[in-house]
């Protein structure tokens, strides 16, 4: 048995996929772990209720700043004074400070043994890059979008306003790409083991590396931990549960399902006697809008966030999951985000709708289970939504689904550490 | 007998076909229809899944596997087995709106019209958006007669592979077999069973759903480059039919085939004039169409003429004129960049 030690911003309490991710790990794994921590920032609007994920094998130790920089110096003091106990680090993202700790202690200690885990891409993320605007205000590109006339399409002013907003903003741009591929490409080749939960996202990041470097390199999946789902009985109601839970921004965006379901609406107004939607977690003020113009919220409901177990007991007690990828088809081939969410989704039972890229990580893992998989199409997403409300389509999920399962994927994580490390 | 077949073309779509299938198997149509899945070689689990679908539908779904041949040979096939009145393809990458559909089938059990066409739309993914083709000046449910018809109602010109509905005698009837292992082939399809056609129904239904997944599935020109080859065969053989017909059959239809013959002659030209990039190699193959086209008919020849970079680039032996000069380039690059 080896002592590790765990640098990572998020871990419960705070309610973080992360953190989550990184919990189900450890517990399940035969070392010991200090994961260095903290639990004053809930940055990203994440709660700090998870006070029952705990485990024998795993210690928090809470850093007593709230901020990632003197996260970041507290970290590395904290190593220092405690180096003799520790036969390994292991760092996780995001953010991706705790690798830059990483980085910093293998400076230090280039004996250690330094395990990187990746959460999103650092450099070159595919959900920023859809963020980010690439288009100037001031371009004639958008002339139907932002109503140009003609006077001001040839106005010196707006072509000068566009050649400045170029150059201020590609330097901008290029400045922070360039220090988030240096950041990336030193965690790479400077730690003794990378993990990665794909091999979409290994292949994504490590494009360009040589044999050597991706050797390092290992795949553990998001994993669920059967011991913590709560025991549940299903309730026979003559309504389907439809449910989401987890973050929705303007980029994860439900809209075509809203858009599926209110054109199901107008075709059957004894819709809502027959199907309810819950969202649980955070939702776009633009999708929120979207419920409210179409009177949706009979039969779509916005309900708060909830703590990990009992999100775990929602899932269970669900007719169908529902899962949302980012439509990213516009920058990117295929998915290759592995929501955690996903994990739990498959350790509950419940049958899956996935509405995400046809290529990429969910939809391969949802085929694999025999899930449903749907592309971003409000069209395909109503049609499926009409043969399971009206003819009985039916799901049948794979039962197996051990590669999901925790104590599978903290062996793999074991044995991997056991070759690193003598 | 069924009212309808639906051939289903499969080549390594494992990841669509049951969305295809999903989409028709219905319980309310299941015995007004056959589904005739022809897998062309697929070299995936296509056929496997298609077989779970057979096992649950015996009397509906029939699987026939096949070398590879391209996707006129499994129409080929689906036509010669149909045993539905009528005729219709959806391919495995696509679906249907199935409450359309149901509505569709119910109103073929009473049809009798050579062919029926509906709407259909674009799915375009990668926009996160749709696109509807309808046949807005048309009106539902009328028995049009073609002869008598004007086609310049037609929404985007013709009646597409994914819109048309022909009754099976007709597809026999006009003799249609379509190329194999070329691409391009929906427009023989297109045109063929025309000839044989008389009337016509429009359902207003929208039934097909065309799936873009990636922006280079629509507008790859480097694809048509790439199959140009298939491009000149699938139009010598439009050439070559609308000249056999043009004194056989009426003026109506002569029309029609000639404006699907016009409109994939201009995408036939631009391929060479716009989108290939090697213009000596471009220059010497499109000489020898453009030579092959006004020895075999003056009349479609002279239409082209309307097709500006055609008249243009005829006039200079389609020598390609470009700008070489770096300054000029620099210089177009930079106003390009601005606006």
């Amino acid at each position: 048995m080896k002592k590790i030690l765990v640098f990572s911003w998020f871990f419960p309490p705070i309610n973080s996929s992360e953190g989550l991710v990184t919990f189900k790990l450890l517990k399940n794994s035969k070392h010991k772990f200090d994961v260095f921590t903290q639990k004053n920032n809930n940055l990203w609007s994440y709660n700090s209720e998870e006070h029952s994920l705990t485990s024998e094998n795993v210690n928090r130790i809470f850093a007593k700043s709230d901020n990632l920089k003197s996260w970041e110096k507290e970290g590395l003091e904290y190593y220092v004074d405690n180096s003799d106990k520790y036969d390994v680090i292991m760092t996780r993202s995001m953010p991706p400070e705790s690798h830059i700790i990483g980085l910093k202690i293998k400076k230090y200690n280039d004996k250690i043994k330094w395990i990187a885990s990746f959460g999103d891409p650092i450099a070159n993320n595919p959900y920023v890059m859809m963020t980010t605007s690439q288009n100037s205000p001031y371009s004639c590109k958008n002339r139907y979008k932002n109503g140009m006339g003609i006077r001001w399409i040839v106005s010196p002013k707006r072509i000068l306003k566009n050649i400045i907003w170029h150059l201020d903003y590609g330097r901008k741009q290029k400045k922070e790409l360039k220090k988030e591929q240096i950041l990336q490409k030193e965690i790479i080749e400077n730690a003794d083991m990378l993990i990665f939960n794909s091999t979409y996202q290994k292949n994504y990041m490590l494009k360009g590396y040589s044999d050597d470097i991706k050797s390092k390199a290992i795949i553990l999946n998001h994993s669920y931990d059967k011991s913590l789902y709560p025991a549940v009985s299903k309730k026979e109601s003559k309504k389907l549960k439809f449910t989401y839970i987890g973050h929705l921004d303007d980029i994860r965006t439900p809209i075509n399902l809203f858009k599926a379901i209110n054109k199901l609406y107008k075709n059957d107004y004894k819709l809502s006697s027959k199907v309810e939607f819950n969202f649980y977690g955070n939702m776009s003020n633009n999708d929120k809008l979207y419920l409210l113009d179409n009177d949706l919220l009979d039969i779509i409901k916005i309900k708060k966030p909830v703590d990990y177990i009992t999100s775990l007991k929602i899932m269970k007690e669900s007719d169908y999951l529902l899962h949302i990828d980012a439509n990213l088809s516009s920058v990117l081939g295929e998915n290759i985000f592995f929501a955690a969410k996903l994990a739990d989704y498959i350790g509950s039972g419940s049958k899956i709708i996935g509405i995400t890229m046809l290529e990429g990580i969910s939809a391969n893992i949802l085929r694999n289970l025999n899930a449903l998989v749907l592309s971003h199409s409000e069209e395909e997403i109503y049609n499926y939504l009409y043969l399971i409300i009206n003819e009985n389509y039916n799901i049948n999920m794979n039962k197996n689904n051990l590669d999901f399962d925790a104590k599978e994927v903290a062996k793999i994580f074991d044995k991997e550490i056991s070759k690193y490390v003598k | 007998m069924k009212v309808l077949t639906i051939l289903v073309p499969v080549y390594n779509t494992e990841k669509y076909i049951s969305r295809c299938l999903d989409s028709i198997l219905l319980k309310e149509i299941l015995d007004d229809i056959e589904i005739i899945t022809v897998s062309d070689g697929s070299k995936d689990n296509s056929a496997e899944i298609i077989k779970k679908y057979q096992k649950k539908y015996p009397d509906t779904v029939i699987l026939i596997e096949k070398e590879n041949g391209g996707h006129g040979s499994t129409i080929n096939v689906g036509i010669k087995k149909a045993t539905g009145k009528y005729f219709r393809v959806l391919d495995s990458d696509d679906w249907v709106n199935s409450i359309d559909f149901i509505k569709f089938v119910k109103r073929l059990k009473k049809e009798n019209a050579d062919l029926v066409v509906d709407d259909y739309q674009q799915e375009l993914i990668y926009e996160s958006r749709s696109e509807e083709i309808f046949q807005n000046n048309l009106k539902d449910n009328k028995l049009y007669h073609f002869d008598e018809f004007d086609i310049t109602k037609i929404e985007k010109d013709y009646f597409a592979m994914a819109n048309s509905t022909y009754k099976t005698s007709i597809l026999r009837k006009s003799g249609l077999k379509l190329f194999e292992k070329t691409f391009y082939v929906d427009m023989q399809y297109n045109i063929i069973p025309m000839i044989e056609i008389d009337t016509f129904r429009y359902y207003k239904l929208n039934i097909y759903r065309y799936f873009i997944g990636r922006k280079d599935q629509s507008m790859n020109l480097q694809n048509f480059v790439r199959n140009r080859d298939d491009h000149e065969r699938v139009m010598k053989f439009l050439i070559e039919t609308c000249v056999e017909n043009r004194n056989k059959i009426s003026n109506n239809k002569y029309k029609y085939i000639e404006k699907i013959t016009f409109n994939m002659l201009y995408t036939h030209y631009a391929i060479y004039c716009i989108y290939f990039t090697d213009k000596n190699q471009a220059s010497k193959e499109i000489k020898k169409f453009d030579k092959y086209l006004y020895d075999k008919d003056k009349v479609i020849y002279n239409l082209t003429n309307d097709i500006n970079f055609v008249r243009i680039n005829r006039k200079t032996n389609f020598k390609f004129l470009k700008i070489k000069n770096k300054f000029i380039l620099k210089l177009l690059n930079i106003i390009k960049k601005i606006f």
